[in-house]
């Protein structure tokens, strides 16, 4: 063997060991490429000073600006305190069950922002492994159809190999699209994470600077508080989302976090389209049953042209909306950083 | 066993390294051909059984030529023993199929028998491997060979056994008579194609595969740019799948010290009907040429008929289907007409753009009767390419022309490099990068085992 091939041969496999190790190192993180909702529960991981948390679907992704929030209730307030946006796009489900129990056991989380809308309490299963060791489900699936002594032998050969290397536990990882999700995580300090990952989001980076962080909100905008009232539980339609609802609430019970339901806002000329009376019912008898507050903004009077859709904030109405939330949740912020 | 399998690639280097390992060149072909029963019976045994009785019988017929007088009866019955085969197995149905329509168009009920729907792998390829070797053998082109196991590997090398290249007796016999000494350069060439092709099958072959599925079974929902877009992806998937292929076989082979002849050359930058044949499975386009082109008259009499007769046959080899012979009619035809035209068009840079977009649309609208399942839906998907777009029709997928742009552009930046050697020439750190990129996408794109087109060829 000659020494150019042996150099090119120890090359390549002293760069595939060195990707092995660093695949092992961050398992996790690699693991989280692969599904929106892990690149969310990475940055949650690695920031323990993050206070606040908000989740939800789209409507909050489009409506909430976690810097903004975060430097409007420092106003207010005087304190300052670090938000991540750990809303995702689609139906959650699952999905948000599965981020609230990691929410419950993150040791810097004081407040926890869920989005109160048909979406957050709709089907959603879990669609990923819930740790980076987990066997993928698809192919164990495929696996089990497995009969010949041929396929059996892959299928085991195609086990040990995910058994024992990270590389191709987390290969999925290294597709073009979730290895560009990389900088999500990596720069989650400095730049808010959604721009990434929504249409029209981006443009907020060029178009924030028009909105003037100082300039006056409408004052006519102040949400519905509800509260449960002579609502009854038989007389919700939607049971699974009502037991989805009971079940986050259940989750967030036993922990000592400080839970918020706020309905985000709707377009006013299609918010009967929108705005579900069901699910306001829902809302309000959990909030009632649990003792958690619930901010209805879907009503409120927002500007037009504030909105991209009936359901969603454009780049304009983005900060406006956090900012208003911020002024009516600044109260709650006061109140703990007293108590601590 | 696939090329594109964990179980493939350990069994290869471990036969690579026992191959390397003895000195003894008796042993060497023992390994070789021991290798290669042992991947064609993993896929299914009994097809084992076929392919032993067609080595004997080859073997015996090659003798049998090289010795007789009357050259020419031994050859035909040779010939003719080994089309009955492949007709047994590959049209006996479509015939009969065709047999009973016929019978019933003139009044005559009848049924046809039911028959095994089995197809040997790579019966074809070997089919017109062996024919060629006898036509050669009978031309005292090449001395019949009479070490068993030097025929039994030219026979069934698992390099290129199951779909191609169609390698030649004076190519390949030689080379494995002769006792190979290790080539560094070969060895780290042979890694680099072997990976190269399996990313061109996994990462680009079986991603199209998923849109051109869905585009074509139904084709009614698709926009005319979706259409368009999707037979695109067709003409890109199947070129992928089949020089993918290829190309892990001759890298494969160098990593024995086999040289085989190279398959395919950048086909869709042809720009003309004919010099697309002779960048797109050269090996069976020279195949066509020689052993039945030529013998038909070739270019000295009834050319136009002897191109279209080659073509058609060419269509038919690839499968039992009327779609198969209207698709290498159509590309007898086309060569026919294209032979005749004038070289009017200057051969500046713009016009022989023009004449590689007009060739690569002509091939793209010839391989919708490649890939429709039948006539009609060929028709359909036809009318879909130049219907005006309906409300509510579905736009090309982003995903799909994403695709189509990547290999686009890899094929410009690299696709060179996997028709000759130019790979050595370059520095470590680009070849070593390189190779890990390409394993990498590998990794990250493998998924479900999905055959090779070919296969089923």
């Amino acid at each position: 063997m000659n020494a150019r091939l042996s150099v090119f041969l120890l090359s390549f496999f002293l760069i595939l060991a060195g990707l092995e190790l660093a695949m092992r190192w961050n398992g996790e993180s690699f693991h989280a490429l692969t599904d929106p909702l892990l690149i969310k529960a990475a940055i949650l991981e690695k920031s323990p000073e993050t206070s606040v948390l908000f989740l939800g679907t789209s409507r909050f992704v489009d409506g909430i600006e976690q810097e903004t929030f975060a430097r409007e209730i420092s106003k207010i307030s005087g304190k300052s305190i670090r938000v991540l946006n750990g809303a995702t796009t689609g139906s959650q489900g699952d999905r948000s069950a599965y981020f609230a129990e990691l929410a419950t056991k993150h040791p810097g989380l004081t407040h926890v922002i869920l989005e109160a809308s048909p979406p957050a309490l709709m089907g959603g299963e879990l669609g990923f492994e819930k740790t980076s060791e987990s066997e993928p489900a698809e192919e164990a699936e495929s696996d089990a159809r497995k009969s010949r002594f041929a396929d059996r032998l892959e299928s085991t050969l195609q086990d040990w190999f995910r058994s024992k290397s990270a590389l191709v536990r987390h290969r999925k990882s290294l597709r073009p699209k979730p290895l560009l999700k990389l900088p999500v995580i990596l720069l989650s300090d400095v730049v808010d994470p959604n721009i990434w990952s929504r249409k029209g989001v981006l443009t907020s980076l060029i178009s924030s600077s028009q909105v003037a962080p100082e300039s006056p909100l409408p004052g006519d905008v102040r949400p519905a508080k509800v509260t449960g009232g002579n609502q009854s539980e038989d007389a919700i339609v939607q049971k699974s989302q009502f037991k989805m609802l009971i079940r986050l609430c259940e989750i967030f019970e036993k922990s000592k976090l400080k839970v918020i339901w706020v309905a985000p806002p709707v377009r006013r000329s299609e918010r009967s389209a929108n705005h579900n009376p069901d699910y306001t019912a829902m809302y309000s008898i959990a909030a009632e049953r649990f003792g958690i507050e619930f901010l209805d903004y879907a009503a409120t009077n927002l500007d037009e042209s504030l909105f991209r859709d009936p359901s969603h904030l454009n780049a304009k109405g983005r900060p406006i909306f956090s900012r208003i939330l911020a002024r009516d949740l600044a109260g709650h912020f006061e109140t703990a950083l007293e108590q601590e | 066993m696939l090329f594109n399998s964990i179980t493939f690639l350990l069994f290869h280097f471990l036969f690579v390294a026992l191959y390397w390992a003895t000195k003894s060149q008796k042993i060497r072909q023992i390994l070789l051909l021991l290798s290669s029963v042992i991947f064609y019976g993993w896929y299914y045994w009994p097809a084992l059984i076929l392919l032993g009785i067609s080595m004997v019988a080859n073997y015996g017929f090659s003798l049998w030529i090289d010795t007789t007088e009357h050259k020419k009866r031994a050859l035909t019955i040779a010939v003719v023993t080994n089309l009955l085969s492949l007709s047994w197995f590959k049209y006996s149905k479509f015939f009969a199929d065709n047999f009973v329509s016929m019978l019933d168009v003139i009044g005559i009920e009848a049924e046809a028998p039911a028959m095994s729907g089995w197809l040997p792998l790579g019966i074809s390829f070997y089919t017109f491997q062996i024919i060629g070797y006898l036509v050669d053998v009978s031309r005292n082109e090449v001395k019949a060979e009479k070490n068993f196991l030097v025929f039994g590997v030219f026979k069934c090398f698992y390099g290129q056994l199951v779909a191609g290249p169609i390698v030649r007796a004076k190519e390949l016999i030689p080379q494995l008579k002769t006792l190979q000494t290790f080539s560094a350069r070969d060895f780290q060439l042979g890694i680099y194609f072997l990976l190269s092709g399996l990313a061109i099958k996994i990462c680009v072959a079986d991603m199209l595969a998923q849109f051109v599925d869905f585009g074509f079974g139904d084709p009614e929902a698709l926009s005319p740019a979706a259409a368009w877009a999707t037979l695109y992806g067709f003409a890109f998937q199947i070129l992928s799948d089949f020089w993918g292929y290829s190309t892990v076989a001759i890298g494969l082979g160098l990593m024995y010290g086999i040289k085989l002849p190279l398959n395919f050359n950048m086909p869709y930058i042809a720009t003309s009907l004919r010099d697309f044949w002779r960048r797109w499975h050269i090996t069976l386009s020279e195949w066509l040429r020689d052993y039945l082109y030529i013998p038909l008259g070739g270019n000295r009499k009834h050319q136009d008929r002897n191109l279209v007769l080659t073509m058609l046959l060419g269509g038919l080899w690839h499968g039992a289907s009327w779609n198969f012979v209207i698709w290498g009619a159509g590309h007898g035809l086309w060569l026919m007409i294209e032979r005749k035209i004038p070289r009017f068009l200057p051969q500046n840079g713009f016009f022989k753009g023009l004449k590689l977009l007009l060739v690569f649309n002509g091939v793209c609208l010839l391989w919708v009767f490649f890939r429709a399942p039948d006539f009609g839906a060929a028709i359909n998907y036809l009318e879909a390419l130049f219907t005006a777009a309906k409300e509510g029709e579905r736009s090309p997928s982003d995903a799909l022309l994403f695709i189509l742009l990547g290999f686009t552009l890899y094929t410009g930046f690299l696709g060179k490099s996997l028709t000759d050697r130019r790979f050595l020439d370059w520095g470590i750190v680009r070849q070593v990068s390189l190779c890990v990129v390409t394993l990498l996408m590998i990794f990250a794109f493998a998924n479900a085992s999905l055959d090779f087109i070919y296969f089923v060829f």
